[in-house]
């Protein structure tokens, strides 16, 4: 019995020793050496198909970066402006300078995102939807990387009842776009839960060591894809 | 027992309300109006989507509560674009009140608020303009 017992806990620590762990700290070291106030989200860059994504991203950013204690820019004032400067593809952005927003704007940091999928799969029996965002965020002082990730949630929209074809065309037709911002909200939830906290947080600056795993892939290094 | 019920039931209904207003930051229905005016943009969207921001900050006075980022400066922002160009001014300054970071950003709002001012021919905005212009660079 006792065996058993010794036998579970040795499972348990092989398996924690497993995943490499890591800090907020550790992986996102910009964000806490530049401490950010500000972020301006700019237009969102739409790699998919789909024509209005960028447009309906946009209206669930900063709502989310708000409640992790950061200064957000009004996302339709900050789209207006970027679209009057001729700034609307950020992709023209993406290897440029940012120290122009710092100056004319004051924004501490900038915040690219990608919109990697945006669709939704009509089965016979049932459908699903996707939406990928990759986020990048950079300091507008020394255009580096600060924070990072990538995320995309599927739903299942089966319900699995009878009226199963009513369903589908009532989901094709009616909510769908309103679906795919529910989804967009929780890619957000995911995403922004490694963003170190905000100014305006409780917890700001006392979150270095909270405890990531797979940096492997958020790893603030790595390559905007 | 009877008591008994009654608190527990009180106690469910203060968790139950405490869960709503958990967020430290309200945004209320923002992001639908928001979606609206996106989707359709008409007059009508565009009216309930600044009908959300007063209630926004209504919300947030009341309760306490600061008000989101960039709210203000959003509201005063559609009011200047509608010839408001008085209370546009009030709303940004409130801004830079609640949130510093937004300084240099509502400067930028400011300047381009200007030239309505101009064409309403009121001639107590244009004075309040030209003092806030002629105060500008004394700032810098």
């Amino acid at each position: 019995m006792k065996f058993l017992r010794f036998a579970m806990i040795a499972c348990c620590l092989l398996a924690v020793g497993c995943v490499k762990p890591a800090t907020k700290a550790d992986l996102f070291p910009g964000m806490y050496t530049e401490q950010p106030r500000s972020i301006l989200v700019l237009p969102p860059i739409n790699l998919t198909t789909a024509a209005d994504a960028k447009e309906c991203y946009i209206t669930t950013v900063s709502e989310p970066l708000s409640h992790k204690g950061y200064y957000v820019y009004p996302a339709p004032v900050v789209m207006e402006l970027m679209q009057s400067e001729g700034l609307y593809d950020s992709e023209l952005l993406y290897n440029a300078d940012l120290q122009g927003i710092r100056t004319n704007l004051g924004a501490d940091s900038v915040l690219f995102t990608k919109i990697t999928a945006w669709d939704m799969s009509y089965m016979v029996i049932s459908s699903s939807m996707t939406v990928g965002i990759d986020c990048e965020l950079r300091s507008t002082l020394t255009n580096n990387v600060l924070w990072k990730h990538d995320g995309e949630v599927t739903v299942d929209l089966s319900g699995g009842s009878e009226d199963l074809i009513v369903q589908l065309i009532a989901s094709a037709v009616n909510s769908a776009m309103a679906d795919y911002v529910d989804v967009a909200r929780r890619v957000n939830d995911i995403t922004l839960s490694t963003l170190p906290a905000g100014p305006y947080s409780q917890i700001y600056l006392q979150d270095q060591d909270e405890v990531l795993v797979d940096q492997d892939m958020w790893g603030p290094t790595g390559q905007f894809p | 027992m009877r008591k008994f019920l009654v608190c527990s039931c009180l106690l469910f209904v203060v968790l139950m309300s405490g869960c709503v207003s958990q967020q430290r930051i309200e945004w209320c229905n923002y992001s639908q109006t928001y979606y609206a005016m996106v989707k359709e943009p008409s007059p009508e969207t565009i009216k309930e989507h600044q009908e959300e921001l007063v209630h926004i900050i209504d919300n947030a006075e009341e309760s306490n509560k600061p008000v989101p980022p960039g709210i203000f400066a959003e509201y005063g922002y559609m009011l200047a674009k509608e010839g408001y160009a008085k209370q546009a001014v009030v709303n940004y300054e409130r801004e830079v009140a609640a949130y510093p970071e937004s300084e240099q950003f509502v400067a930028v709002l400011m300047r381009m608020v200007t030239p309505d001012v101009v064409e309403d021919s009121v001639a107590e905005d244009i004075i309040a303009e030209k003092n806030q212009a002629a105060d500008r660079p004394a700032q810098k």
